[in-house]
């Protein structure tokens, strides 16, 4: 019994880890190729999650079929133009100053999209539904198939990514633009466009990772604070070097947090994670995948 | 750092400045013109400022980052009620400690600094500052939860600061103290040696300075502040509920600096100001007000035009544009704030 | 007295060795720096100078060897000491892309350099205390005749980032010798400049070595200002060395020749 409950945990691991993977991933890609550190990717999630919601509700309101793979779309439509919006109108124009004052005007965006949040949207929190209800039954485990949908959606879409970034053209100029950006502009990369689809899809992952995990924490302007942190220390953990880094680090994270949830206590599950970071981080201070960046005396 | 371009007598400005303020709410005693909230206002600009130097020490002066200080703060307000109520030791006894404390922390925090890149370590504070959150809820012991924690005024020598206004010159005094001795560290051997390893920690190493022993340095004096401002708060609002504690407030502190100026001292006034009153402000403009959390909405707003279009920040601008000018009858070129981490260009 | 001291070189590398990975940057070099005089220490890019330069400053860590420095308080091994501790001992550097402080002005730049000859303490500084104020006074008379000595009298209130290329490169200098430095070493000072501006460096280096009496160790590409103003000078390749000598000596090598040019076959 007790093996059973252990591998549920670490199904449920995984299905947060995947979900903090998508999330930590759209962080470092916008990270390695503009750098910027978008503080604001969960605020923006979670907006679009409620954009989302409210497409959910009015389509079952109109009595229109489907209105889940609806909202899914319209997530995926709005939140590659809300991306695009956000790189275009704050990130861009402000390309110019140092690395803390970018950082600073993602701070800027935490307070200006979650209080736009609270202002459309309201304070309260609303129920979202799974992607596919109920429950099933493997052998002696008690699984939803939910979570396997969310496992495969990531890596679906971690793979998609990743095959872009390695075989194709555009995957050239993104590594390019990522090892270092003046001198792939001087090379004929259009490195504007390369960030903005950064920005497009790290808001797409970070709307995905609100949808996907609306079910559990209910759709609210606070909903995304949690997985927010869990995704950059993610990120954090497997290092801002690499691509591959924060996906290893987000299903590490994912596993660790349901596990430690589970043994040992729910409210203190954040702050052990976190503590657990803290002491890789002192041996090893860019994270578990990542490397000092070079910089020469 | 644009104070030392009036290099005698430097901080005039700002003891003019707050006896005026001083004579200006002695006078009120009597005559009663500023109202309660009014009164209030002022006090939360005032310890707010101090928070803000004690942040910008660290972010401006030092150029650390640390998205987590309202721990510190929280720490310093809950150790206050907690010996207000239950020591009964005198004021400035347990203003100290409310400094002292958070200060062990911030060592503690320093020490693991040390070995980090700037984005790992806001992560990593951003961190700490949720857990210390937590442990002001979870610990109720110490901080009585979710109830809250409250207190009375404080006393010295029999003097018990009952009316709001005589507490709002008492937080000016100290205020004006910390000013003081800020300007007098950041003008020296050590303020130079911290704000020569925000802008390079290669060469203020070939010149002597420890890394090791100014991070630690900068960590240890901003987190004494904000322990202090911690303590103000606690006497000025006497009530401390853990909710005030979150990334919201640390997030003010950075906005406060940032908008006001980095590394100025009349800056992180400017800035605390700046972030008291504009929830005021909307609350009372009609159309603003109907539009929930319009406040974040603006000092986000504010953050981002001043990164783009100010800079140095308000307090500086004004000080270096019109100010300097004036004062040193020549022009001085325009000082921009360069990149603060030239070491993490790849 | 003067001609012993002058008989023991300053700064003795012995069998300095440095592998990244699996390539080796420096191999077992050995040299050594008379005291008094500028040396100079060249090679072909990617010869392994900067690895050197580096490491004798504290910023890499060899993997072997010596670096022993003859100090006031006698020979040491500056490998036993911090990045931040060789300042102490005497050893000041100069960093290849200027490294100034941006955000402070020109004499709060050379008041920084000043840090390891200014010994106030935390309590005397925020107080204000008259001991205190006095050293104040002192260090800041002393930027102002060095700034004075460099000919860049008058612009102490400026912000030092919106000086002129070659003014940055003054300032850097202008910092550590604010210091009282033994020995001073410069990584590539004639970077970025042109003829006349190189003239002027090689003049003023002479001058500071004379009137500071200083030793300065030099790493250069520019072998107009090696060959002109450094009295010996180690040639390296591959991280070995492959001449030392005067400047005659040097430029009559064929080794140096190859490295430089490639082999005559070719």
């Amino acid at each position: 019994m007790a093996r059973i409950i252990f591998i549920q945990n670490i199904i449920g691991g995984l299905e947060t880890g995947s979900l903090y993977a998508l999330a930590a991933l759209g962080v470092v890609l916008i990270y390695r190729v503009s750098d910027v550190t978008n503080f604001a990717q969960g605020e923006m999630a979670m907006f679009s999650t409620f954009v989302t919601f409210t497409i959910w509700t009015y389509s079952r309101a109109a009595g229109l079929p489907y209105p889940y793979l609806i909202a899914f779309i319209g997530a995926l439509i709005f939140s590659a133009i809300f991306g695009y919006s956000i790189e275009r109108v704050f990130i861009r124009p402000t390309a110019e100053s140092s690395l803390l004052g970018k950082m600073i005007v993602t701070f800027g965006l935490i307070l200006i999209v979650n209080g736009s949040a609270a202002a459309i949207f309201g304070t309260d929190s609303y129920y979202m539904q799974r992607a596919i209800g109920g429950t099933m039954i493997i052998g002696n485990l008690v699984v939803r198939p939910h979570s396997f949908f969310v496992i495969f959606l990531a890596l679906v879409i971690m793979a998609v990514l990743f095959y872009m970034i390695r075989n194709t053209m555009f995957g050239v100029a993104i590594r390019a633009t990522a090892q270092d950006r003046e001198t792939a502009r001087l090379m004929g990369v259009n490195t504007t466009k390369v960030t903005a689809f950064t920005w497009i899809m790290a808001t797409i992952m970070g709307a995905i990772a609100g949808l996907m995990i609306a079910p559990a924490t209910n759709v609210s302007t606070g909903m995304m604070a949690d997985v927010h942190l869990k995704s950059f220390i993610a990120a954090v953990l497997g290092g801002f070097t690499s691509f591959i880094g924060p996906v290893i680090g987000g299903l590490i994270i994912g596993i660790m947090d349901n596990l430690v949830g589970y043994y040992i206590s729910t409210n203190w599950q954040t702050v052990i994670v976190y503590g657990i970071l803290i002491l890789i981080l002192i041996f090893k201070p860019y994270g578990l995948f990542g490397s000092r960046p070079q910089k020469k005396v | 750092m644009l104070d030392s371009l009036t290099d005698s007598h430097p901080y005039t400005k700002y003891i003019v400045g707050t006896l005026i303020f001083m004579l200006m709410i002695l006078i009120d005693l009597q005559l009663n013109i500023f109202a309660s909230r009014t009164i209030n206002l002022f006090i939360r600009v005032v310890y707010f400022s101090i928070m803000a130097l004690g942040f910008n020490m660290l972010l401006g002066f030092a150029g650390q980052i640390s998205l987590g200080h309202a721990a510190y703060m929280g720490l310093g307000a809950y150790l206050t009620a907690y010996f207000s109520n239950f020591m009964g030791w005198n004021f400035l006894l347990i203003l100290l400690l409310s400094g002292l404390i958070p200060m062990v922390l911030g060592i503690a925090l320093g020490l693991i600094a040390l070995r980090m890149e700037r984005l790992y370590l806001a992560i990593a504070t951003l961190g700490l500052g949720v857990t210390g959150q937590m442990i002001f809820q979870e610990w109720r012991a110490f901080t009585r939860g979710f109830s809250g924690i409250r207190l009375d005024r404080p006393e010295i020598f029999g003097f018990a600061f009952n009316n709001s206004r005589h507490f709002l010159l008492l937080a000016t005094a100290i205020l004006l103290l910390v000013i003081i001795l800020t300007y007098n560290f950041s003008r020296s051997r050590t303020g130079r040696a911290l704000s020569a390893m925000r802008d390079s920690e290669y060469a203020s190493q070939s010149l002597g300075v420890s890394l090791f022993k100014y991070k630690l340095l900068a960590f240890a004096a901003s987190s004494f502040y904000v322990g202090i401002a911690g303590s103000l708060y606690a006497y000025a609002e006497r009530f401390v509920h853990p909710s005030t504690w979150g990334v919201e407030l640390s997030l003010d502190m950075l906005a406060m600096v940032v908008i006001g100026g980095l590394a100025s001292i009349g800056g992180s006034i400017v800035g605390a100001a700046f972030l008291v009153l504009v929830p005021r402000i909307t609350a009372a403009t009609p159309l603003l007000a109907e539009i929930t959390n319009m406040n974040y909405i603006l000092t986000g707003l504010a953050m981002i035009l001043v990164i783009k279009y100010l800079p140095l920040g308000i307090y500086n601008t004004i000080d270096v544009k019109l100010i300097q000018p004036y004062l040193i009858g020549r022009s001085s070129k325009e000082f921009r704030y360069q990149d603060l981490e030239k070491q993490e260009e790849g | 007295m003067a001609e012993e001291e002058n008989s023991l070189p300053i700064l003795k590398v012995d069998n300095l060795t440095k592998t990244f990975g699996g390539l080796v940057a420096v191999d077992e070099l050995s040299f050594s720096v008379p005291q008094g005089i500028i040396y100079g220490l060249i090679g072909p890019n990617g010869a392994g100078k900067t690895t050197v330069f580096n490491m004798i400053t504290r910023f890499y860590k060899p993997d072997s060897g010596k670096v022993l420095f003859q100090s006031d308080q006698g020979e040491v091994d500056l490998l036993d000491y911090r990045v931040h501790e060789i300042i102490d001992l005497g050893v000041a550097r100069t960093f290849q892309n200027i490294e100034l402080f941006n955000n402070m002005t020109v004499i709060e730049n050379l008041m920084a350099g000043g840090h390891s000859q200014l010994k106030t303490n935390f309590f005397q500084e925020i107080f204000r205390l008259p001991g205190f104020k006095a050293k104040e006074k002192e260090t800041r008379q002393q930027a102002l005749e060095i700034l004075d000595f460099l000919g860049l009298a008058g612009k102490e209130n400026q912000p030092a980032s919106s000086q002129p290329y070659g003014v940055q490169k003054l300032l850097e200098l202008g910092r550590i010798l604010m210091a009282e430095p033994e020995i001073i070493l410069l990584d590539e000072p004639a970077a970025g400049m042109n003829d006349s501006e190189t003239n002027r460096l090689a003049k003023l280096l002479q001058l500071i070595k004379d009137e500071f009496d200083i030793t300065i160790f030099l790493v250069e590409h520019d072998m107009s200002l090696v060959m002109d103003i450094c009295q010996q000078i180690t040639a390296i390749n591959f991280g070995k060395k492959i001449c030392q000598g005067s400047p005659a000596e040097i430029q009559a090598s064929e080794a140096v020749q190859e490295a430089y040019l490639g082999r005559k076959e070719n």
